[in-house]
């Protein structure tokens, strides 16, 4: 991997429920992000994908665990120190029609995060917007149009150009692809890659499709009720991915290029409740092949080859 | 089973939404619809059941089901045949329930609405079809509200509500989007199984092409209203002779064949 821009480093993040339980969102997460280079995060619902994202666009504060920017510890930034910081990650949202204030006009919509850390003139917001809308392939126009007068694709673009505003370091894009139809979606994966090219730009991308993640990421990491359980290079996703769960990702899949004539052996039940987690593997209730370690020892993240490490007690020879 | 004569259909006065729709859907065979939002297939299968949306009305074309026009039942001939012999099941059954009421009482109502029968009666035929729908502890499920279960256990309270009565046809507009990828697995399963207990003929509208092509029997591709291909899986996934069968083709990320990166 390139230079590291992002790590997180064991980061946990637990909410008090009302009836005064725990639930561990986050449970000792470690991830590297190099510059210039996806990764892509799958995982089922309450997987712990968004809280995740909030620990790493600084929303949130991890309960243990430590955030690095650049090799430069960010955890417990604060006032404007922490708001300097998080202009260099940025985030573009699942739906674009509830991301744009509806009575603010595009142009607006995508400056305001200049406004918010620059002082300029309003002739050169005008040309920093006029740029933006290049970028993401929008017509001039566009910037005095308001968000409801455009289409789905069109929109996301625009959300493209208001995460781009400030030249951040990293984008964040939390199934930004999800609620558009398939043929918007690779138009927008490809604006996306080529200002990636650009810009050597770092992204994180969160996604359910894994088909689509994979396809997209230099690496991949796969999560399961808080944990990563498995991350390895996209392009040996379908092949190289030995976690029991993400195997079970991968037979649930439909896709055009599957076999047909295989039969459905889905993963049976739901994902445990995040409460009080379990002692052991945190798959363990529904692994195929659980053992009696797996029920005490929770299996660290150990390397299984370059760039590919797995949370599994099959795996771990030590 | 189920015939579509040249069937158009239009909201108000705008444009038909549908134009020109052809399908015959034979005993227990899974025709598929699929295609991108404004394709005209959520219009398609509720012009079937008599439940399009405000304003929108046949306005060519006849709709046969076992032989019945559609298109001109009385609103008692349609809830004789609603739940009975022709159901739908939805994307988010979590929507269709009330959130308020449990799902064993809300069952009840739909069964005896159905078919006048004790209360007790009813309750026991609704706890068994969850079980059969792969619903561990039904008697607990049944006394539960849709809020205290998952996504994936409220589709199959929907399936199960929609199976209670072994109607002839199902018709299922997106019953997997909103379910993460294993959920969806189970519920494909539990819907393939149904047509092998029973013999039901599904219509199925789906965006997604992969679980189109794994569950069809036959598929129709659609776009702006109109149906522009329609063959077995081999013919749409491999020899898709449509231009635009092949860009919506193209466009589907899968496994092995494309990276972007």
């Amino acid at each position: 991997m390139s230079e590291i821009l992002l790590e997180g480093r064991q980061l946990t993040r637990r909410y008090a429920t009302d009836a005064g339980r725990i639930l561990t969102a986050c449970n000792g997460v470690d991830l590297m992000l190099g510059k210039g280079e996806t990764l892509g995060i799958v995982g089922e619902s309450g997987c712990g994908k968004s809280t995740l994202l909030r620990l790493l666009t600084q929303l949130e504060r991890p309960d243990a665990g430590r955030l690095l920017l650049g090799g430069e510890d960010v955890t417990g930034l604060k006032g404007e120190q922490l708001r300097q910081s998080r202009r260099h990650i940025q985030m573009v949202f699942q739906d674009p029609a509830a991301a744009f204030f509806p009575r603010m006009k595009a142009g607006d919509a995508i400056s305001e995060p200049l406004r918010n850390f620059e002082k300029l003139s309003r002739q050169e917001i005008n040309k920093r917007v006029a740029q933006l809308l290049e970028l993401v392939q929008l017509p001039k126009d566009y910037a005095q149009r308001y968000p409801h007068s455009m289409s789905g694709g069109q929109r996301q673009r625009l959300g493209i150009a208001r995460a781009l505003a400030l030249n951040p370091s990293i984008l964040v894009c939390d199934e930004a692809t999800s609620a558009l139809d398939v043929s918007v979606q690779e138009q927008i994966i490809r604006l996306l890659v080529d200002i990636q090219r650009q810009r050597r730009l770092s992204m994180i991308f969160v996604c359910h499709d894994l088909a689509l993640v994979q396809s997209l990421s230099h690496r991949v990491m796969v999560m399961y009720l808080g944990n990563g359980v498995e991350i390895l290079p996209g392009d040996q996703v379908w092949n190289k991915a030995c976690h029991p769960y993400a195997r079970a990702l991968l037979d649930s899949v439909f896709a055009i290029d599957m076999n047909f004539s295989k039969p459905i052996a889905p993963l049976e039940g739901d994902v445990p409740s995040p409460l009080d987690l379990p002692a052991g593997c945190p798959f363990g209730a529904r692994c195929p092949r659980f053992m009696e370690r797996c029920r005490s020892e929770k299996p660290p993240l150990v390397p299984v080859a370059p760039d590919h490490q797995v949370a599994c007690h099959l795996y771990n020879m030590a | 089973m189920l015939c579509y004569q040249n069937v158009s259909v239009a909201y108000g006065d705008g444009a038909p939404a549908l134009s020109g729709f052809n399908l015959e859907v034979k005993a227990g065979e899974i025709v598929a619809l699929v295609g991108e939002s404004g394709s005209g297939k959520t219009t398609a299968i509720r012009s079937a059941i008599g439940l399009l949306p405000g304003g929108g009305k046949v306005i060519q074309g006849d709709i046969l089901f076992q032989g019945l026009s559609l298109l001109q039942l009385s609103g008692e001939e349609w809830r004789n045949l609603r739940g009975q012999r022709i159901s739908m099941i939805f994307q988010d059954s979590g929507a269709m329930l009330n959130p308020i009421r449990t799902i064993g009482s809300q069952f009840v109502e739909y069964i005896r609405t159905h078919r006048p029968m004790a209360k007790k009666e009813a309750w026991e035929m609704g706890r068994v079809m969850l079980e059969r729908m792969g619903l561990p502890h039904s008697g607990d499920i049944m006394k539960s509200y849709p809020f205290q279960l998952s996504g994936g256990m409220r589709q199959r309270a929907g399936i199960a509500m929609a199976m209670v009565f072994e109607p002839k046809l199902l018709l299922a507009d997106e019953p997997t989007s909103a379910l993460d990828v294993t959920t969806q697995a189970q519920i494909v399963r539990q819907m393939l199984e149904l047509r092998q207990q029973y013999g039901t003929s599904i219509l199925l509208v789906t965006h997604n092409l992969g679980v189109a092509a794994y569950m069809a029997d036959r598929i129709l591709v659609m776009t702006g209203g109109r149906v522009v291909e329609s063959g077995c899986r081999e013919e749409i996934l491999q020899q898709a002779k449509d231009d635009y069968t092949r860009r919506l083709l193209e466009a589907v990320p899968d496994m092995r064949r494309k990276r972007y990166v």
